[in-house]
């Protein structure tokens, strides 16, 4: 409703991928394989999405991301269904709807067996994915300072003009006043922040 | 000493044969039961509670970060299916907007008439907003999604 027709969103065909056609419990029970085996992909995204906060420039590695939890699902229907299985309805019977772990642990230990077994799949230590997390990637550094979500990978190079003069005020009318965005904070430069 | 009236039969109260039964006039001290076993098990539980306690609330909270991890570890997912959607509603709102305000004099897709919502060429919201989302929607279906909040996965 907000958007323009200058905005580019991106087309129907370009938004076209496969749905992970997987329930919430099932999801839950495959999580921890689920981001050993997409590892890769879940952090380029997750890296994109913080990086650009656009979604419109991640929707390639939105459908790798998909992609992969697809084939991961298919893979575990075919080697390990019946544990996996079992350890989702477990989930889904779980008190209170809550599809807490502490309910599954026999099933649990099961699929885990299954899965180091057939599918060559460890699930890493209890503690694993609540730490930072280090990722090495060729992809480039997003060149716009202003939407970059994490600073330190890449410091913003601002070539700071000098703030517009009174003859200017037709085109940057804050001269007139000194002051953008309200009172919040005073005018400092002028950094064409709109394009 | 003439005319002795009758005598008016009666019969008194007096203390029956014997005496009468003694009266328990002695102290009798209240039934006691010995406090040492309450005590000691009060004391033993708090104890051993103690520690079990201690015991449960690092298993409650081992359990409370396993759900959280798995959390995180869908979130991905669920984040670029969201993406897709969300992108896919926001063309259809757009085109939708197009028809309907053809019409209308002075009307420019996606402004109130000509002053934009957003200023920047370049900006693009990162979170999905319900007016952006359920703008063109008929109140029906924005309540099929009142629940959402709750859903957790």
């Amino acid at each position: 409703m907000s958007f323009t027709k200058d905005t580019k969103l991106p087309s129907y065909e370009d938004l076209e991928c496969p749905v992970v056609n997987v329930s919430s419990p099932a999801l839950r029970a495959g999580s921890f394989h689920l981001a050993k085996y997409c590892d890769l992909q879940f952090k380029e995204f997750m890296l994109c999405r913080q990086e650009e906060q656009d979604p419109r420039k991640c929707v390639k590695e939105g459908k790798d991301v998909s992609l992969c939890a697809i084939d991961f699902f298919r893979k575990v229907r075919d080697t390990c269904n019946d544990t996996f299985t079992t350890f989702w309805t477990c989930l889904d019977n779980a008190s209170e709807g809550e599809m807490g772990f502490h309910y599954c642990k026999k099933e649990q230990h099961a699929f885990e067996q299954c899965a180091k077994d057939k599918m060559n799949l460890e699930r890493p230590e209890p503690g694993y994915f609540s730490m930072v997390r280090m990722h090495d990637t060729k992809r480039p550094v997003p060149s716009d300072p202003f939407r970059a979500g994490s600073l330190e990978r890449h410091p913003p190079k601002l070539e700071v003009p000098n703030p517009p003069t009174l003859s200017q005020a037709n085109e940057y009318p804050e001269a007139r006043i000194g002051m953008k965005f309200g009172s919040r904070k005073p005018w400092v430069f002028e950094a064409k922040l709109w394009d | 000493m003439t005319g002795f009236s009758k005598v008016a039969v009666y019969r008194q109260e007096l203390p029956p044969r014997g005496g009468f039964t003694p009266i328990p006039w002695a102290r009798v001290p209240s039934r006691r039961i010995p406090l040492w076993p309450f005590v000691s098990l009060w004391l033993a539980s708090n104890i051993f509670g103690y520690f079990y306690h201690i015991s449960e609330k690092r298993e409650y909270w081992r359990n409370e970060m396993e759900l959280d991890e798995s959390r995180s570890c869908i979130e991905p997912v669920l984040l670029a299916e969201q993406d897709r959607i969300v992108l896919r509603q926001y063309r259809a709102n757009r085109d939708e907007e197009a028809k309907l305000m053809s019409d209308v004099p002075g009307w420019e897709v996606g402004t109130w008439f000509g002053s934009k919502v957003f200023k920047s060429r370049t900006y693009f919201p990162d979170r999905p907003h319900v007016l952006d989302y359920y703008g063109l929607a008929r109140p029906s279906n924005q309540r099929l999604d009142i629940n959402a909040g709750q859903w957790q996965v």
